[in-house]
Order: C-alpha cells, then structure tokens, then sequence
C-alpha cells in the first residue's frame, strides 16, 4: 500500500508508490534495482498463479525464477505503454512456463516410467484435516488433467479470471477456453466419483455420519 | 446431491479451498523471498558463460576503449547538442507538443519527452546537461548519468534538480500545481513550501500546490466557514483553489484565523483523494457518494476527476465512473482528458457488454487523440467492441486498421482472427 511521508507544508503530498513497475527500459538493461523491484512487486502475483494452474508444487521456486528470466528475456519484443499491459504480459509467460512445466514434468516421468510429479502436502494452515486430505486428492485428479484444460480451470476456478482474460493469457478463443474448462470439470467430475473422500467432501457428506 | 447452482457438486468449496491453497503457498515463502530475489538478480544479471564470452569481451573491450579514447579526445567543455525529429535545435528552443508526444534527443544519450498538450523551453545547454523549462503538461524524462550531470527541470516557481535518472515532471500552470514522479535514481526539488530541498527517489510522487496565503487571508470567514471537505481540500492543498473554480467553493475555502485546531480537524476527517491514493477505492467511491458528486465535478481538475473515475471503476461502480468521466467531459472539452474520458467511457460500456455504446466511445476517444496514449488500446477495444455490437463489417475494418498501424500490438491475435473472419 503506498504511505504518505510526513509534509512539510499544507500543499506538499509526498506519496509513495510501491506499486509502480520499473522501467521496460531498465528491465532490458538489466538493471539490478529494476529487476529486484520488478521482483517484488509482482513475486506473489505470479506464485499465486502458477499454485492456480499447477497446484502447490515442491519446484514452485525454480518455476517462479523461469517466469522472471523469461519475463527478462522476452521484454525486447514487448510493445505496451502500460503498466496494465505488461502485468497481464507477464501473466502469460507465467502460463506459458507452467504448461511447458506440466509437460516437460509429464515427459519425465514417461522416462522414468514413474508416477506423475508428487504433489506435496496441502498447507497445514487450509481448511480442517478432512478438508486437507479432500484437497489433496482432488489436486492429484487434476494433475492428471490434460495441461490445457487443467490451466483453463485454474485461472476459471481458482483464480476467478473472466474469459476474455483467460482467452488472452493462453492464446485461444474464448470457445476454445469454454470447451476447455467443459471438459476439465466434466473429467474432474467423472474421477472425484472414484474416490470417496473427496466426492463425499464435495457433497458435503461426511462418510463417517 | 445438494441443490445449489454449480457446475458440480462443490465446485465453489473446491474453488475457495483452492485459491486457499496458492494463498497460504504464497504466504509460506515470504520469508525465503529476500534470497531468491537474490539468487534472481543475479541470474538476470550474470555476464554471459566465459567460455564464450571471452573473445566477444575482449572484442567488446578493445572496441569499447577506442570508442572511450575518442570520448575523452573530443571531450572538451563543448555543450551538447540536441535535436527534435532528427533536426538539431538550438539553446532556447520552443517546443510544442500540439499534437502528438515531441522527444528530444541530446547528445549525451538523455531523451526528454514531451507529452501532447505540454510545451517547453530547452534553456542554456552545457558539457554537463541542460535546462528545462516546463511551461506546462508532462516531460517524461531519461537522463543519462555521467561523471558530472547537471540537468534542471524548472517548473514554475519549482526547481528539479537531477544528476541521471527516469523521471516525470507535470506541471499546471493554471492550478499551479506541481506533480514530480521518479521511476529510477532520485532528484531533488525546491521551491516555496518545501524547506530546503525535498528528495524525490524511486517509486515516489511528490505532488505540490502553490500554496495561496494572500488569496486565504483576504477571504471572509463566515461564522460556517469550510464545511468539512472544503476544510480537507485547503488543508492538504489539493488543486482545488483554482481559477476554475466555482465561486461558492472558492468561499467557502477561507483557513480559520488559527490554523492548528482546523488542522486537526481536518486530519480527523477522512479525504477521497488521500482514499483513492491509499488504493482503497471502495472507501473512496463510498465517501464521494456520501458526500455528493456534484460539487466534486465542478471543482476538481481533470486529473483529479480522472483518478476518481479510475478509482470508481477499480471498486467496480460504474455508475460514479461514469458520472465522473461525463464530467471530465463537459467541463475539459477538446483537451487531452476529455478524450481520455472517452476511452474509459469505452471500457465500462465494454465491461457491461454494451458493445454499440462502446464503440462509439472508442471511435470518439481516438478521433479527439490520434496517436494518444490510449490510442493503441482504444483501436483494438473497438475490434471488440464492434464484434461485441454484431457489426462484423465494421469490426473487420477495424482489426485491419490496427494490423497495419500496431504490427506488433497487443491486440494482434484477436485483429488477425477478426481480419481473416475466423470465427471467435
């Protein structure tokens, strides 16, 4: 939130603004400050989203610093004059390196011949121990989602992203994103009725009365 | 099975213990922040590998040496020149931005850009830099920092002084308000209200008003004097005692004989604009519906007006968007606000899926500002817009016009699929 520091007169107002972006210019130069700010700024922005399309994940550092270098990397062919516009820039490389995160992942473990990424422990701090172990079935089920349609879901439902917003951040029209989203709840659905803790959960049910 | 109205059984519980989830995953890794914007910064940072870096440094070295020895050869106390759309301009220069942004380029790589509706006076150039006399609007400025730079942005009767950094000075004559906004380095600004000198650094606004005590003193004090939002506007000296205003705000701004316990008073009472600038933009739509828009959009300048309305539609009230932005309107017409006005009137009727009215806004925005600020976004809201109103042939027109004016534009994939006449 910015602060006003102390005025020196009734008509001096000095504001900060914590929010303000450094310069794209800055960015491409590489500056130490601009790059450390732009950081800051917007490091809880894109851990939240890539939690929304990935769910809580063990390499959540590593894929938060691609998204900033490739942030870094793609700012030459940037061509906003906003600062809106390069927010939403940087949300979509944040998607971008998720897919590529979830696939590359996917790939590995086929090699591997192992189970698909681990998905660690729900936060201690969500929901009561019933809900936790829900959660941590349903984030397995859609972690077996395609990538597309289980990142269509998150932004839809996690993130509460219109549309038209997500439409733009994965680079598909906006029936496209509909289909998307159809279908990922339509599977979710047909695999949560597999597992009684979470389809009990999600009817609010409890098993045990 | 429950009844409620979901896609499925428990989708919005999913959805809240989801977003609970990525909350609390953020939440968690705040303490390990500090050494992974480290570990980023100097990622981002690093030189490339030395192994291939080597040759191309040394090339780079031996080139970079020639192109500093002949610096320091033709270094003298030679003041440095300037020039405005590739044509040298001499000490004194006018420069009127009528139309479009003007940027001046200097020869020490310092880029100076005047916004349209600005003009300036390039004063007395020097080795070291130059001075800048802002008549009025904005200069966004890019001052390359050498070993001795010395660069004045003077604005009315304040002085930025600046040694190399990004920077925007806007000043208003006619509210005699002054706006100084660091983007990187810091400056330094003087003049009245300000004791010695105010540092401004990054990420910071310093916003001024000539303060008026002639005028205050001379004003009657009714026995009412200054309701208590006029009180706030004197106190924090907001561009409201202008020469536009109406003249019962103008009354009604007279300060108390003793200041100090109106002061507090006023300190007590909670401000819009301090709302608006705290970003809590619900409290601050709130206070100006309370307290009655009217008397606010005949008093306030433009830019205050403008704020509010970006507040209104940040809290998601269009209606006191709206209103605000119809003000904007009336009261600035032909100006650079006005058509700024037009463009978010554009945006609410877009986000109300009102594509007709949108697109007249639009259309509006960008024939009073060609090449404006807004104008790249307002070219491809109205593709939009205009699909949104049904109008295919119109939308296509559209997208065609932004492929060939923003190649690279933001909106490129929806004018492409609108020109190809692909459908959504």
């Amino acid at each position: 939130m910015p602060r006003e520091a102390p005025t020196t007169s009734p008509a001096l107002r000095l504001v900060t603004e914590r929010d303000e972006l450094p310069s794209i210019e800055a960015l491409v130069a590489r500056d130490p400050d601009a790059v450390a700010r732009l950081y800051d700024l917007q490091v809880e922005r894109v851990e939240r989203l890539v939690v929304a399309v990935m769910g809580p994940d063990r390499e959540l550092d590593d894929i938060v610093q691609r998204v900033f270098l490739e942030v870094l990397s793609s700012l030459p062919s940037f061509r906003g004059s906003e600062e809106g516009m390069l927010v939403a820039f940087i949300d979509r490389i944040t998607v971008n390196v998720a897919r590529s995160w979830i696939r590359s992942r996917r790939r590995r473990a086929w090699l591997r011949f192992a189970a698909p990424a681990e998905i660690p422990d729900v936060p201690t701090s969500v929901g009561d121990p019933r809900a936790r172990a829900a959660l941590a079935v349903a984030l397995r089920v859609l972690e077996s989602l395609p990538a597309d349609e289980r990142i269509a879901f998150g932004l839809r439902r996690v993130e509460g992203r219109r549309l038209e917003e997500i439409a733009s951040m994965v680079d598909a029209s906006l029936a496209t994103v509909k289909r998307r989203i159809e279908r990922a709840e339509a599977r979710f659905v047909a695999e949560a009725r597999r597992h009684p803790l979470l389809w009990s959960w999600l009817e609010d049910h409890d098993p045990s009365t | 099975m429950t009844h409620r109205r979901e896609t499925f059984p428990g989708a919005e519980r999913l959805a809240r213990e989801l977003s609970a989830v990525a909350e609390a995953e953020s939440t968690s890794r705040r303490a390990r922040r500090e050494a992974l914007r480290a570990n980023l910064v100097a990622r981002a940072t690093a030189p490339p590998s030395p192994r291939r870096a080597l040759p191309i440094a040394l090339g780079l070295g031996a080139l970079a040496a020639a192109a500093l020895l002949a610096l320091w050869v033709g270094r003298s106390e030679r003041p440095l020149a300037a020039s405005i759309d590739g044509e040298a301009i001499a000490e004194g220069t006018f420069v009127q931005a009528a139309a479009g942004e003007r940027v001046a380029r200097f020869s020490d790589g310092t880029r100076l850009t005047l916004a349209e509706g600005g003009a300036m006076r390039l004063d007395r150039f020097t080795a070291e830099g130059a001075r800048v006399v802002l008549e009025r609007g904005r200069v966004e400025a890019s001052v390359v920092h050498r070993e001795a730079t010395r660069w004045t942005v003077e604005a009315g009767p304040y002085v930025v002084r600046v040694t190399g950094t990004r920077f925007a000075v806007w000043w208003s004559p006619v509210d005699e308000a002054l706006e100084v906004a660091l983007h990187e380095g810091a400056v330094e600004v003087t003049g009245p209200d300000i004791e010695g000198a105010r540092r401004v650094s990054a990420g910071q606004r310093l916003e001024l008003v000539v303060s008026r005590p002639a005028e205050a003193a001379s004003l009657p004090l009714p026995a009412s004097a200054g309701s208590d939002e006029t009180l706030e506007t004197a106190e924090l000296g907001e561009p409201g005692a202008t020469d536009e205003a109406p003249p019962e705000p103008r009354a009604a701004r007279a300060r108390p004989a003793s200041r100090e316990p109106r002061a507090a008073e006023a300190r007590a009472e909670p401000d819009w604009r301090v709302l608006v600038e705290s970003r809590r933009y619900r409290e601050a739509v709130a206070l100006v519906r309370e307290r009655g828009l009217e008397p606010i959009c005949a008093s306030e300048p433009a830019q205050s007006l403008l704020r509010l309305a970006d507040a209104a539609r940040y809290a998601r009230d269009a209606s006191v968007g709206t209103t605000v932005l119809a003000c904007v309107r009336a009261r600035f017409p032909s100006s650079a606000a006005s058509a700024e006005a037009a463009f978010f009137l554009g945006r609410i009727a877009l986000e109300a899926r009102d594509g007709r009215s949108a697109a007249r806004w639009m259309e509006i925005s960008l024939r009073e500002r060609e090449g404006g600020p807004f104008a790249e976004q307002a070219a491809g809201l109205l593709i939009e817009a205009r699909e949104l109103a049904g109008d295919s042939a119109g939308a296509r027109s559209a997208a065609d016009a932004y492929l060939d004016q923003y190649p690279h534009g933001i909106h490129v994939e929806v004018a492409e699929r609108v020109a190809r006449g692909a459908p959504d």
